[in-house]
């Protein structure tokens, strides 16, 4: 009986793994007319790329483009523990260098820029107006070890703040777990990308820095080696560099791409 | 022959990630770490507390449901198991709505002066939430297994209904409470979801050492391994302690 009921969930569990397995790597042999192309993206870009994954699709009939959105430096580590991506696509230059020089990512392109704002819930419980205000209020700031809270530390030395004299109630793995905590009205006021104050519209308040303080964010993008994708993740990158691919990332609030 | 192949399929399926993460990595740094340390010491605080809450109110509770049969019984032994199976997420937003600046209770908190998320409190309730249906299941399972005729030998040689609980029913009902502390222990220790939603991440304050491995993944893999490492140690531990401590009546309920 017992071994029965052992064996049953045993076949449950393998019939899980062989489900989700399959679906995952597009198969073929050199060069696949479709399959899904897997890319690994800043939790930034949440909003922009999957409008213009839409594009690809329509482009690229028999692809699809299945996304992972998380902190670059989580998406890194899961490159390094041998997690199958086509694409990488980060909110700064540290990870995908630190991923060349163990020759996981190929040569990369800078295609986007950010900038930081401060951010507040829309009616603003703290009356924040300037960035010096926030003295007193209830910080989310990222964690140091993601892009977002290595910008934020940045732009707080530009301005001569130290980050001991705030308080700081939470430092986050992510910036949409920053914006969550904003816009739930949690927190009095946080830093994060001028493009997350755009998709978050009117559910957020956002203080411009002074440019003298301001920290941007380069994004590069690359393929990942030994993706079994490499055409359709070119095309991917040709896209998001094309005038049709910037605009997308224009209008929800990044920078273009630098040239460089 | 199929009972000891799938047992040795199912173990070294349940047992390998948790060896790899031995293997993987320099647990020694790892340890030296202070984010790690100071994560296994609030975890260990937080989830002490958590227990003894846990302990003091769910005991009489679950005495109460062991014993009296009452109209909405049913629905009670529901609420108190729905946190089991919900997701833990839910558990982060649900306290986010009840107890957060702009909850159902934010007003009136406010009012007296109490801010809850971004606290130790808010760990603590996170994991209380999550972990104590685990001990009041298995402590009214233990009630239960007390025999009903030894409650009522005391009660009829004398003994309040306080005396005969405190004297009879929790000696008696002893071990199958202490597979429940373990568990439920071990839950709290566990909690993720429900915390870094409601109570954040900050170091010494609200970064667990669940939360710790998560960010680890980013900044820092051998502290993320090795508190990985400690609390599989621990917890395993501590189940296994109670199992080699004879609790015969822990096989009543397997947790989830």
């Amino acid at each position: 009986m017992r071994s029965r009921l052992l064996l049953l969930v045993l076949t449950l569990l393998v019939a899980a793994g062989c489900g989700s397995g399959s679906g995952s790597s597009s198969g073929g042999s050199s060069a696949p007319s479709g399959g899904n192309l897997v890319v690994f993206a800043a939790s930034s870009l949440i909003n922009a790329f999957p409008k213009i994954a839409t594009t690809y699709q329509q482009q690229h009939p028999g692809w699809k483009v299945e996304f992972e959105f998380l902190g670059s430096d989580q998406l890194a580590a899961q490159i390094e523990q041998g997690d199958s991506a086509d694409v990488f696509a980060a909110a700064s230059t540290k990870y995908p260098e630190q991923l060349q020089s163990q020759n996981l990512l190929g040569k990369t392109t800078n295609f986007a820029t950010n900038t930081l704002v401060l951010a507040t819930p829309a009616d603003n419980p703290a009356g924040i107006t300037s960035v010096h205000d926030i003295g007193n209020a209830k910080l989310v700031v990222g964690d140091p070890s993601v892009p977002i809270g290595a910008y934020t530390l940045t732009v707080l030395d530009n301005l001569g703040i130290k980050p001991s004299s705030l308080n700081i109630v939470s430092q986050e793995a992510k910036v949409t777990d920053i914006v969550t905590k904003l816009e739930l009205g949690e927190a009095d006021a946080g830093f994060i990308y001028t493009s997350d104050a755009k998709t978050a519209g009117d559910k957020l308040k956002s203080i411009q820095l002074p440019a003298s303080a301001q920290a941007t964010a380069t994004y590069p993008i690359g393929i990942v080696t030994g993706s079994k994708n490499a055409k359709a993740a070119q095309q991917w990158i040709d896209l998001v560099m094309s005038p049709q691919g910037q605009q997308v990332l224009v209008g929800d609030g990044f920078g273009p791409a630098p040239s460089s | 022959m199929i009972g000891a192949l799938a047992a040795g399929l199912t173990l070294s399926f349940l047992l390998l990630p948790l060896i790899a993460i031995f293997l993987h990595g320099d647990l020694a740094a790892g340890i030296r770490s202070e984010e790690a340390r100071a994560a296994l010491w609030l975890s260990l605080q937080l989830s002490l507390v958590s227990l003894a809450v846990m302990v003091v109110v769910g005991t009489p509770l679950a005495y109460l449901l062991a014993t009296r049969s009452f109209p909405s019984r049913s629905l009670v032994m529901t609420a108190v198991e729905l946190p089991l199976v919900l997701p833990p997420a839910v558990a982060g937003i649900g306290l986010l709505m009840a107890f957060g600046r702009r909850g159902l209770l934010g007003h009136q908190l406010a009012l007296a002066g109490i801010s809850i998320p971004f606290t130790r409190l808010a760990v603590v309730m996170a994991m209380i939430f999550v972990a104590s249906p685990l001990y009041i299941r298995q402590a009214v399972s233990a009630f239960e297994a007390v025999d009903r005729t030894l409650l009522e030998a005391s009660r009829t040689l004398g003994a309040g209904s306080g005396r005969t609980f405190r004297r009879v029913a929790l000696p008696l009902a002893g071990s199958g409470l202490g597979a429940g502390m373990a568990l439920g222990w071990a839950r709290a220790v566990g909690e993720f979801g429900a915390t870094i939603i409601f109570a954040g991440s900050l170091t010494g304050v609200t970064r667990t050492a669940p939360i710790e491995i998560y960010l680890g993944l980013s900044d820092n893999l051998d502290a993320g391994l090795a508190t990985a490492a400690v609390l599989i140690a621990a917890s395993g531990g501590v189940l296994l302690t109670v199992k080699l401590l004879g609790v015969g009546r822990a096989r009543r309920f397997t947790p989830l």
